[in-house]
């Protein structure tokens, strides 16, 4: 199904897109106020911009730097060429030490690998210890979004949730009531634990540290009881030095939730005594994406999700209607490196008003690769007959003045007399959900002559 | 061979990026630490508390470590524990911080030379001794601080572990610690 079929079922019901809507714009307003609050911010992006396109310039070095650092704190490093092989080395270690109970806490490359479904079939037991997560957990689907993983669901739709999975009390809905009764929940998969799965929000070249940021504190809790950790790491999370934690710490939180920093950032750098800590570095079509001149710069992305949060199309048709791991307008640009015509309908999943450029941290030129994409699946015959045949419709009438002229004389008395019937339906796709404006009496050019001469 | 094969696929397809930049945002010289520190611990939903609010605190639970050297407060012998596993229920942990942040309330805990790594999450009540001169600006200040600190595990905590999982209504403790206190010295 392509996006807008799935979105179709998505806007069936108006109430909840209009809260869908509201929650995610919510958080953008959180955003903008805290990125109100660092005079410097248009400086930080330049910066973190930079230091992304440098490090995945010299990725190879680095990427080398980081495994000695690594190595030599003690930490056993594994490269995985794709998603299999990641899931295969997970395998090995839980094997090799018996492990049969992992907790994991947030990881959109461990979803993009399918890890769980991968262990889950090998008979393991795997929980999710975010919140959001657990919750789509339960209910067998993937995230929604990569930073609220849960933001499609509503209360009485978690409340129901635990009834059946946690016995939670009939008819208590509240969010501080649901949230304990997983913490009860969670805490019993904590001291089962033998081996914790985290993802990486950053690796550092020149100390082998990984940082993970959390607000559950439920990665940590993994972590530092479990005798092994894994923390599956895409390469292009790397950065050169420590010091530019301090760009993209400030940064991250504040872009994802309006928060000055998350509870927790965790920098783990050597395995405590008696355990193993074990990282995994995953291309999985990275390294691919980096040889595409125009779309590489994609690879920047600290997934902190604010494209999502401010795109008018994402917010009114959710994520799952995005048909890829990562949702949303970087989503849709990430999509189609893997595969074009798989992905072929996302790039048009947009109204290229160019927010989700304006918000990116790292500066990802988002709207114009979304619109080269389109050009390129055009150029590839990748677009559906009905907008192919417009299309061409459209620029023979955008190349003919006189006939531009008049068609929009034609339609301007047509919009106004023509019974509603003919111009709101089935075939109309535009008008589906959504009404065309009031034409105008006169021509803008009509107008313009009037009032400029 | 995975390592081979990036490695391989990265080295035959080089492009050009741009320096690593070089840049220095610390705030040198920055004033009311304290007060900037405060205020975005209570934004954090952290609290500031008194001496005798975390004697009080201490007094009121029964399972409490005590790993502080500011304060002097009775809590369990942890040479009791052999595994972190045995720390489930543990009501108050208190130890000390390294250093604080101003611009987000954060405090950085470091794991060295203190056994069990779990203990700053575990807890269901967590208290942070610091001193009040061991303030820093913002985060570019305090990686400038850890680049001359060797540590094995650390953290940055701002606030008691939360979460809004639900609808976007915030909930304070997730599966960390309930609350967090902070002791000023």
């Amino acid at each position: 199904m392509t996006h807008p079929e799935k979105a179709e079922a998505f806007i069936k019901n108006s109430e909840r897109v209009d809260w869908h809507d509201a929650a995610l714009w919510h958080v953008r307003n959180k955003r903008d106020k805290a990125v109100d609050g660092v005079p410097e911010w248009e400086e930080l992006r330049n910066i973190a911009s930079q230091i992304k396109a440098h490090t995945l310039a010299n990725l190879r070095s680095y990427l080398i730097d980081f495994e000695q650092n690594a190595m030599a704190n003690g930490v056993e490093v594994h490269w995985a060429k794709d998603a299999t092989s990641h899931n295969r080395i997970v395998q090995e270690i839980l094997e090799r030490n018996n492990v049969k109970k992992i907790v994991k806490s947030k990881s959109m490359l461990t979803e993009e690998c399918g890890l769980n479904h991968f262990l889950e079939e090998r008979d393991f037991e795997v929980t999710d210890t975010d919140l959001g997560e657990r919750i789509i957990q339960m209910r067998q689907e993937p995230p929604s979004h990569i930073v609220l993983p849960a933001i499609h669901i509503k209360k009485e739709e978690v409340g129901d949730l635990f009834r059946k999975e946690l016995h939670a009390e009939p008819g208590n809905n509240e969010p501080s009531y649901l949230t304990l009764q997983a913490r009860i929940h969670l805490r019993k998969k904590f001291m089962e634990c033998q081996a914790a799965i985290t993802g990486v929000n950053f690796g550092i070249a020149e100390t082998g540290e990984v940082v993970v940021c959390t607000n559950e504190g439920n990665a940590d809790m993994g972590v530092h009881l479990a005798p092994v950790q894994i923390h599956s790491m895409g390469l292009e999370k790397l950065i050169p030095r420590q010091k530019d934690l301090g760009v993209f710490v400030r940064m991250l939180a504040r872009s994802a939730t309006g928060q000055p920093i998350t509870v927790y950032t965790s920098q783990h750098k050597k395995p405590a005594k008696g355990t193993e800590k074990h990282i995994i570095l995953v291309d999985n079509g990275r390294t691919n994406r980096l040889t595409m001149e125009k779309y590489r710069s994609a690879l920047q992305c600290i997934r902190c999700g604010a494209c999502m949060n401010t795109c008018p199309i994402y917010r009114r048709s959710g994520g799952h209607s995005y048909h890829f791991t990562i949702p949303g307008p970087i989503g849709s640009i990430l999509a189609p490196t893997t595969d074009m015509k798989a992905h072929s309908d996302l790039p048009f999943a947009s109204t290229l008003c160019g927010s989700c450029g304006d918000v990116c941290p790292v500066k990802i030129d988002i709207p114009n690769q979304l619109y080269r994409w389109r050009q390129d699946i055009a150029e590839a015959g990748g677009l559906s007959d009905g907008k192919r045949k417009s299309m061409k419709a459209m620029s023979t009438l955008l190349a003919r003045p006189r006939l531009y002229r008049n068609f929009g004389r034609v339609m301007r008395l047509g919009l106004r007399i023509l019974p509603k019937s003919l111009i709101t339906n089935r075939y109309n796709v535009w008008t589906k959900g959504r009404d065309l404006p009031t034409p105008p009496k006169q021509s803008f050019k009509k107008w313009y002559e009037k009032n400029h001469q | 061979m995975s390592r081979k094969d990036i490695l391989k696929s990265l080295e035959e397809a080089p492009f050009a990026g741009p320096e690593l930049p070089d840049y220095d945002f610390r705030q040198a010289g920055a004033t009311d630490l304290l007060g900037r520190f405060t205020a975005s611990a209570k934004v954090s939903a952290a609290q500031i508390v008194h001496r005798q609010e975390v004697i009080a605190l201490a007094g009121k639970w029964e399972k409490v470590i005590n790993l502080s050297s500011e304060i002097a407060v009775k809590g369990m012998d942890l040479s009791q524990f052999q595994s972190p596993y045995e720390l489930g229920d543990l009501d108050l942990v208190i130890l000390d911080g390294e250093f604080g942040v101003a611009e987000n309330g954060a405090i950085w805990v470091a794991s060295d030379g203190r056994p069990f790594r779990v203990l700053p999450f575990i807890a269901e009540h967590l208290v942070i001794c610091i001193k009040k001169e061991n303030l820093v600006g913002n985060m570019h200040d305090a990686y400038a601080k850890l680049e001359r600190e060797k540590y094995s595990f650390g953290v940055f905590i701002a606030g008691p572990s939360k979460t809004a999982d639900i609808e976007q209504s915030l909930v304070i403790g997730a599966q960390g610690p309930r609350s967090l206190g902070i002791l000023l010295i």
